[in-house]
């Protein structure tokens, strides 16, 4: 029996032991690898199918079922389908995890058999080597010169690296996430660094207009530089003029050269920042990824700019804005979206309007809503950094409101002040524990508080202008409430004091002045044009803008005295704010710029 | 025999001497890049106060499930019967329903302690890292659920394919001697 010469050829030769099998292992390793790759990729695609996560079978259950709370078929399909996606996902996971082991192992075994067949194959014949003593001591000479050639390459490889690698090393690990995040800013976006302090100091704090009517909420500029003639009209004395393409009668904040309003419909709420130099938008980004606990949207005007009233907060490392559907968000400079929640649908017949309020790293809410008997009506406090509530007080005795709360500075310490039917009340900011409380509003409270000769100051119409010490606890009423005055009552806009005197604007315009010191009413003035905007006061000059966009510009004093009136050309509902020689006023369609150009 | 074993000509101790030298210049050069090395091991790791809860985690790492992790801080959670973390926003009822439940994978166990005190754990073989019960108990609760980059399933990428989409810019990268960014009770109140 002889062998055939075909056979002879492909069986494993003398010097080449186990080529065939490695040859075949390869084979059969290479088809499981390519077999297990393929179911792997199938299971995930059938993975992606299943997923829990998305599954929008499992949510329409689960909305028919908040439609119909007592269906009980329905509570056992969602669980059957839930038991179903939950068994599929966990089998498709552990499919892939094993399938990976498999394929490695596959791959592993694949590797060393091709590896063996390979080398086998490169194996050199005992006939190709022709041993000489000659050659044998070139090929040593030759060899000495590749280790000493290597080994100084590398050397040399090694003290390069040594000098030049050594400071980078050495900084990286502490400096990597900063230099991550500054990578990740698009130039477009960059802001200032965000200081490392958790908040201003108070100085920093007075020195911008950080929120509604400026740092104390009273409308008095720290700058007395600014304009007292104008006209948006012609263009005198307008250093710029930027269109506004949002909704909202909520004024601009200022901090050194950003200024910030908001806007919103109800489809998207958004935070505008602009550069306060020449008016540039620098980004306008829309709150996102909020958890809303209702579906139901707010009763408010959307046309008028309803959803954005209440005016935002800043204290120069974020800005902070609320909505009428009680969204509460907060931005970064560079316009990254920091937090973001949701209060819950504010119930409140016209909307909610109350502006932010910051003490500290604290950002202040006040919530009035509902009916008392609801005691919902509450003040919280935020931590501007995270959004996370710090704290809030219990259950405010009051009705849905509109006025904006302040942070005052007592010998007693810091209080925030907030106003509501009929209660004006004083809560401790560190922690909102009440203080004090005076019964001495009444109906639709609008116009926010002032503090001023330390004396806080509150006025609603059909009430009085109530003058309350800030120095008593529990009730105050019949304590702690130094006057009262009955004329010229505000609906809407707040007080105004320049220290010696206090100042109403009605809604119809009329104003009046009142002695601070002990509410002796000194004069009233018609001046025939409506009025929504709070006043204002830059040094001796009275600000007073009318809907039409006129400003009368009045001398504060014991008399009255008109200097002059200003037209913008546009309609203004927002209150102005006051920077170094400046005044920024934002009408119903731009955002002006009032200075020296 | 001894003089034999230690003569050298002049030629043979130079060329032993440039390769001690040669030597000892490398060893010199590898230590000096060792020491210059020498700086701590960074891991990713989320920051869970700069979290905003988008579900990045869940679906952009590499690995599946996610190397991210809900955790729960136990001395902050409220132990509430009605977590907002556990339970979808308005319940039909305060039980383990499926239809009750805001988790996708259901790994969120809730034990009874005593009522109206109850326990949640996580089940990190089944979470996902959808941050699903994180936004509800930050929102609406302490906070003590957070998400956590877990160290025993991270494979620690060069370039983080979460810390690259995410929208807060929450993950920077930690020593790995101190690899969890943990929430603070104290900073809660």
């Amino acid at each position: 029996m002889t062998i055939p010469p075909k056979i002879q050829s492909t069986a494993s030769k003398p010097d080449e032991p186990g080529r065939d099998a490695a040859r075949r292992t390869a084979w059969v390793s290479g088809v499981v690898c390519a077999v297990v790759a393929v179911l792997l990729v199938a299971n995930y695609f059938q993975g992606r199918a299943v997923d829990p996560l998305t599954s929008a079978e499992l949510a329409e259950l689960k909305g028919a079922l908040a439609q119909k709370p007592l269906d009980d078929g329905l509570k056992q399909q969602i669980r059957a389908l839930d038991l179903r996606l939950r068994r599929a996902y966990v089998r498709h996971a552990e499919r892939g995890s094993e399938g990976g082991w498999l394929l490695l192992g596959a791959a592993a075994v694949f590797m060393v058999s091709i590896k063996s067949v390979l080398y086998r194959k490169r194996m050199p014949r005992l006939a190709a080597i022709v041993l000489t003593p000659e050659g044998e001591r070139r090929r040593a000479a030759r060899a000495r010169w590749a280790v000493a050639c290597a080994g100084g390459a590398v050397g040399l490889g090694g003290l390069w690296l040594a000098v030049e690698s050594g400071a980078r090393l050495s900084a990286e690990g502490l400096a990597a996430a900063a230099a991550q995040e500054s990578e990740s800013v698009p130039a477009a976006e960059a802001a200032p660094p965000t200081p490392a302090t958790p908040y201003p100091t108070e100085e920093e704090w007075s020195q911008n207009w950080p929120r509604f009517r400026g740092p104390a909420g009273a409308g008095v500029s720290a700058y007395t530089n600014v304009l007292s003639a104008w006209n948006g009209e012609t263009g005198e004395n307008i250093v710029w003029k930027t269109a506004v393409d949002v909704l909202g009668p909520n004024s601009p904040v200022v901090w050194g050269d950003r200024l910030f309003i908001t806007g919103g419909n109800s489809q998207r709420q958004e935070v505008l920042c602009y550069d306060a130099r020449d008016g540039k938008l620098l980004w306008q980004k829309a709150a996102t990824n909020i958890v809303r606990s209702s579906t139901e949207t707010p009763n408010v005007a959307e046309e008028d700019g309803g959803y954005a009233i209440a005016t935002a907060a800043t204290d120069g490392r974020r800005v902070y804005a609320i909505f009428a559907n009680g969204d509460l968000v907060g931005f970064d400079y560079a316009g990254r979206q920091a937090w973001a929640t949701n209060l819950g649908l504010p119930d409140n017949s016209y909307g909610h309007s109350s502006s932010l309020e910051m003490f500290q790293d604290r950002l202040l809410v006040l919530l009035d809503q509902g009916e008392p008997k609801d005691q919902k009506s509450r003040l919280r406090a935020f931590d501007s950094a995270t959004g996370v509530m710090a704290w809030q007080t219990e259950p405010r005795p009051v009705p849905n409101s509109w006025a904006s709360p302040i942070c005052i500075r007592t010998a007693q310490g810091p209080q925030v002040i907030a106003c509501g039917n009929p209660w004006l009340m004083a809560y401790q900011a560190s922690d909102g524990k009440e203080l004090w409380r005076a019964k001495v509003l009444y109906g639709e409270v609008t116009p926010s508080p002032i503090h001023a000769g330390g004396l806080v100051l509150a006025a609603m119409e059909s009430e009085a202008l109530s003058a309350v010490r800030a120095d008593g606890s529990g009730d105050v009423t019949e304590t702690h409430v130094a006057w009262r005055a009955e004329d010229g009552l505000p609906d809407i806009c707040s007080p105004v004091s320049d220290g010696q005197r206090v100042y109403l604007v009605t809604g119809m315009g009329t104003v009046t002045c009142y002695r601070l010191a002990d509410g002796k009413k000194l004069w009233e003035k018609e001046l025939e044009l409506e009025c929504k905007t709070s006043p204002s006061i830059a040094g001796d000059r009275l600000y007073i803008w009318s809907d039409s966009g006129v400003c009368v510009v009045l001398e504060t004093g014991d008399e009255f005295k008109e200097r002059g009136r200003c037209p913008l050309g546009e309609e203004v509902w927002a209150s102005p704010a006051f920077m170094d020689g400046r005044i920024y006023i934002r009408g119903k369609k731009h955002l002006f710029c009032i200075g020296k150009k | 025999m001894a003089e034999t074993l230690f003569q050298a000509t002049r030629r043979q101790f130079l060329k032993g001497g440039f390769r001690g030298a040669i030597l000892f210049l490398m060893g010199a050069a590898a230590s000096l890049v060792a020491w210059r090395s020498r700086a701590d091991k960074l891991v990713w790791q989320l920051d869970p106060y700069q979290c905003i809860m988008c579900t990045h985690c869940a679906t952009d790492c590499v690995l599946e499930p996610s190397a991210v992790k809900c955790v729960q801080m136990h001395p902050m959670c409220g132990y509430c019967k009605l977590c907002t973390g556990y339970f979808e926003p308005e319940p039909n009822r305060l039980n383990t329903g499926a239809e009750n439940q805001l988790c996708p994978t259901g790994a969120i166990l809730r034990k009874q302690l005593e009522d109206p005190y109850y326990e949640y754990t996580i089940d990190e073989e089944l979470c996902i890292g959808c941050a699903k019960c994180v936004k509800g108990c930050v929102l609406f609760g302490n906070g003590s659920f957070f998400l956590q980059v877990r160290h025993d399933r991270c494979v620690n990428c060069n370039d983080c394919a979460i810390a690259r989409v995410c929208p807060a810019d929450a993950f920077r990268r930690v020593p790995a001697g101190q690899p969890y960014l943990l929430k603070d009770r104290d900073r809660h109140g």
